[in-house]
């Protein structure tokens, strides 16, 4: 009998870790992943809406950042600010087709592939005016930027294909990060770097706010600079971790809070919120297989 | 050997997407070229996320002043966008100031695109110009009447300095009074 039960521990284990665990109630299709993506985009509209971002409420900024980077180049070149940005009733008009859109494609889980362009196009337009007009190149809405465009397949084939690349392209931002720390920024050989990294973004907290609680806590890491840095070289390593996902899906399952744990560690230290770029975490879950899955394919809707 | 180079994505794309193949191809040409050059090329690489190693013994920090009296104090990290609205701005209309109500990145565009001709129609919008320079305080009293009160008629900005003590905690210096900029009283 024991060993029976002893059995069945085993064969549950050896199921999970080969991904075989990984498959309810949380596996998606194209109709929950379309769901699940315009509902999380929806969620960041009024995130957006709440801290004063959309464009309408940018109540037509003048100061630009395109720096280098040929997309802003682009950006700009297009004239979209002129029209969509500068004028108050054009940026009304943009933030209320990315709300309609988006619905939209919600509802109709991105039925229909005029609509899942424009919703795509409004996010991609969306990230450029917020990332150029706030003066800071910003990683976190990149995931929104280029997403939506996946819901533009025709066919299941074509739509695993493209879902399959964000996947990568999810792993790529957290691996790229890794590499560029410990490569070409070379931080994680430098041992003050987590305090550097601490002291940095909270000095204005802890200055404005000398009683609080959580000054207490960052001046104790702040005075233990060995354990900043071994947080630091952990939170490094976590996302190096990640490259795991580039040759098996096995461990998606374990990859898939790597992004959760990383984005409230720098929430809670560095003062940055990550968590819209956590859409890309999507990628990670499990595909559903078996008779209870929507076909992929489906014929536009009328 | 066949078979691993079948289940490559890039190979699989060819073989069924080719405009997904392509699509792939650049973005990965981006990435490369991007690391290459330390150019941003979004969303293939953003750079400027990552911070450099060195060590910071003095900072400063913007302190702003409502209608005289509060300062403004934007604690939580979930209002990072609105914050990066208006600090990030602040710093950067800051830098252009000193730089003589110029965009101190103009000259390195200026010299990129005499060097690259084909560049120049799309540099068209790229730099700051004096007179957005010029329009940035009266925005930035519009943007914080908008999202933050609208019985916002004043603001006053400064620079306070800091340093970093022995054990890196930040000790504030002094505070130097930069700008000021009030609403025009209407009739």
């Amino acid at each position: 009998m024991n060993t029976d039960k002893l059995r069945l521990h085993k064969d549950e284990a050896a199921r999970w870790v080969t991904g075989g665990g990984w498959t309810r109630p949380w596996s998606l299709d194209r109709d929950r992943a379309a769901r699940w993506v315009f509902g999380a985009l929806l969620v960041i509209f009024f995130y957006r809406y709440f801290t004063h971002s959309l464009v309408h409420q940018l109540q037509q900024p003048v100061l630009s950042q395109s720096d280098f980077d040929y997309t802003y180049w682009l950006y700009h070149f297009t004239r979209f600010p002129d029209v969509f940005v500068q004028h108050r009733t054009g940026a009304f008009l943009f933030d209320g087709v990315l709300l309609a859109s988006t619905l939209y494609c919600w509802a109709t889980r991105g039925g229909r592939r005029g609509i899942v362009v424009l919703s795509a196009l409004c996010w991609s337009l969306y990230g450029l005016t917020y990332n150029s007009y706030s003066y800071h190149h910003n990683h976190a809405v990149i995931g929104i930027m280029v997403l939506p465009y996946v819901f533009l397949a025709k066919e299941e084939s074509s739509f695993t294909l493209a879902w399959d690349g964000m996947r990568y392209f999810c792993l790529y931002i957290y691996v790229d990060a890794f590499f560029i720390k410990t490569f070409i920024g070379q931080n994680v050989a430098y041992f003050p770097a987590g305090v550097e990294f601490i002291k940095t973004n909270q000095s204005a907290f802890m200055l404005q706010h000398p009683g609080s609680a959580l000054r207490a806590v960052y001046a104790f890491f702040l005075t233990h600079p060995r354990l900043s840095y071994a947080g630091f070289v952990s939170m490094v390593l976590l996302q190096g971790c990640m490259v795991v996902g580039f040759f098996t899906r096995k461990w998606d399952q374990f990859l898939f809070f790597i992004p959760l744990v990383f984005h409230c560690i720098t929430y809670f230290f560095i003062d940055v919120f990550f968590f819209e770029l956590l859409i890309l975490n999507l990628t990670l879950l499990p595909a559903k297989k078996g008779p209870d899955a929507h076909p992929v394919s489906r014929p536009e809707q009328e | 050997m066949q078979r691993l180079l079948r289940r490559l994505y890039l190979v699989k794309c060819f073989r069924h997407h080719k405009l997904l193949f392509f699509v792939s191809l650049l973005f990965i040409l981006a990435a490369f070229y991007g690391h290459k050059s330390s150019c941003e090329i979004t969303p293939s690489l953003v750079i400027a996320m990552y911070s450099g190693s060195h060590q910071t013994e003095k900072d400063s920090l913007w302190l702003i002043t409502v209608n005289d009296t509060v300062r403004l104090d934007l604690p939580h990290t979930i209002d990072e966008p609105r914050r990066m609205m208006i600090f990030s701005t602040l710093a950067a209309y800051h830098r252009g100031v000193l730089a003589g109500y110029k965009d101190p990145q103009e000259n390195a565009i200026r010299l990129v695109v005499s060097k690259h001709p084909f560049l120049s129609p799309l540099s068209r919008g790229t730099y700051n110009t004096g007179a957005d320079y010029a329009r940035y305080l009266p925005w930035l009293l519009r943007y914080l009447q908008g999202a933050v009160d609208s019985k916002i008629k004043k603001i006053g900005l400064s620079l306070q300095y800091i340093h970093y003590d022995d054990r890196n905690l930040p000790v504030a210096d002094s505070t130097h009074f930069l700008y000021e900029y009030r609403q025009a009283e209407t009739p």
